[in-house]
């Protein structure tokens, strides 16, 4: 199951939750993917390649995205791995959803006029 | 005894030579800077664009103040921002609009401090032959974030890619006798628009499409400006700065709700396909 308004109605997120062959893995493509990469952006600021992007492909610069999102938050399944790797398995995608499901649910960042001198 | 001035007497000299319209992202790459001329620095508005000089003769020096009264009339601002794909939604900003602004007509002046009412700027004088002279001039800016959040679409950041700003200024050389009555001797009007498209290429912003424009409505033109939606201020010219009322009317509008900003699910239709690249 997942929680965020951004994955919770796709179906292969779910399934990728949910089952290993489920994997979302280099050369995917479709909408889950551009959901990803929403993900990524809204997370940790970080923009895939625009054609990935227009495409909705996870192609070489989505994969860094996601080993580097996966580093940074030591997402790695001990059960088989030393370090982490560049596709989107039950972990990462429950915990990009727990993430984003966090981001949607915060007060938004009270807005700072400081910055603003309207001349 | 209130002395009588004769506006024909007023000279007042207008500088608008060379002055250019164009942006800077701020170095954080958090706010687009609109400036005219060499008024943005890259950290501050440097220098005035626009600048005028008046003179009138003084004859009772000693009981009147010559200076500038700038009036503005804001017409439209309005910001749009785009996600990188359809499904990341949009963003509009009508800041011009209530409940963030309930005035169009604003009495314009410095806001750090704010000079004493009713003048654009404190002001200073010179004495020239016979005449006191004044100094005026301005570089209106425009500060627009260049992303926000959309609120319908999981907070992911939109980007800037279509802002307009529209005001018109009425620039006044004014005398001031000690009682505070006001004279209203010459002025001329301008409009600054500013209209930027922007792209975006590695997640920095790109100059695009710049329709900017500057204009002088009315060169110099004797006595009180006459435009019926300023004579309640032109009457009371006090009160809170253009300044302050812009700053706080951008604050409302950023965090607030339709009709000032309205977040979408969907992009508009006008987004270029070259917006993100």
């Amino acid at each position: 199951m997942l929680n965020s308004k951004l994955f919770k109605d796709d179906k292969l997120l779910l399934a990728c939750a949910e089952r290993d062959p489920a994997h979302i893995t280099l050369g995917a493509h479709g909408d889950h993917v551009s959901k990803i990469h929403t993900a990524l952006l809204i997370l940790d600021g970080v923009s895939v390649s625009a054609a990935e992007l227009k495409a909705k492909q996870y192609g070489e610069s989505t994969a860094e995205a996601i080993l580097h999102y996966k580093v940074k938050r030591k997402i790695i399944n001990t059960a088989y791995q030393t370090a982490p790797d560049n596709i989107v398995g039950k972990m990462t995608v429950k915990s990009l959803d727990e993430e984003v499901a966090k981001v949607e649910s915060d007060r938004p960042t009270p807005f700072n006029p400081s910055r603003h001198q309207f001349t | 005894m209130a002395a009588s001035f004769d506006p024909k007497q007023a000279n007042l000299i207008i500088h608008d030579e060379g002055v250019a319209i164009d942006w800077a992202a701020s170095t954080d790459g958090a706010f687009l800077y609109g400036h005219m001329g060499k008024g943005w620095s890259g950290q501050t508005w440097a220098q005035d664009a626009l600048t005028a000089n008046a003179s009138f003769p003084a004859s009772n020096a000693d009981q009147v103040e010559f200076g500038f009264v700038q009036i503005a009339r804001a017409n439209r601002f309005g910001a749009w921002y785009s996600g990188r794909i359809a499904s990341e939604g949009s963003i509009a900003l009508n800041y011009f609009a209530a409940p963030a602004l309930t005035q169009s007509i604003l009495l314009d002046g410095g806001s750090t401090p704010p000079p004493r009412d009713p003048w654009y700027r404190h002001p200073a004088f010179s004495l020239s032959g016979n005449r006191r002279s004044a100094e005026t001039g301005d570089h209106p800016g425009l500060v627009v974030r260049l992303k926000l959040k959309n609120r319908v679409c999981s907070y992911v950041p939109n980007f800037l890619f279509h802002v307009i700003m529209d005001r018109e200024f009425w620039t006044i050389f004014t005398a001031r006798e000690n009682d505070g009555k006001l004279t209203y001797l010459a002025y001329y009007q301008w409009q600054l628009v500013y209209e930027f498209m922007i792209r975006w290429n590695n997640g920095t912003p790109q100059r695009f499409i710049n329709r900017s424009h500057y204009q002088l409505l009315k060169s110099k033109t004797l006595g009180r400006p006459a435009d019926a939606d300023l004579q309640a201020i032109l009457s009371h010219p006090a009160g809170q700065r253009a300044n302050e009322i812009g700053t706080r009317a951008q604050s409302l509008t950023e965090s607030g709700a339709p009709p000032n900003r309205s977040d979408l699910k969907s992009r508009f239709m006008n987004v270029p396909e070259i917006f993100w690249a």
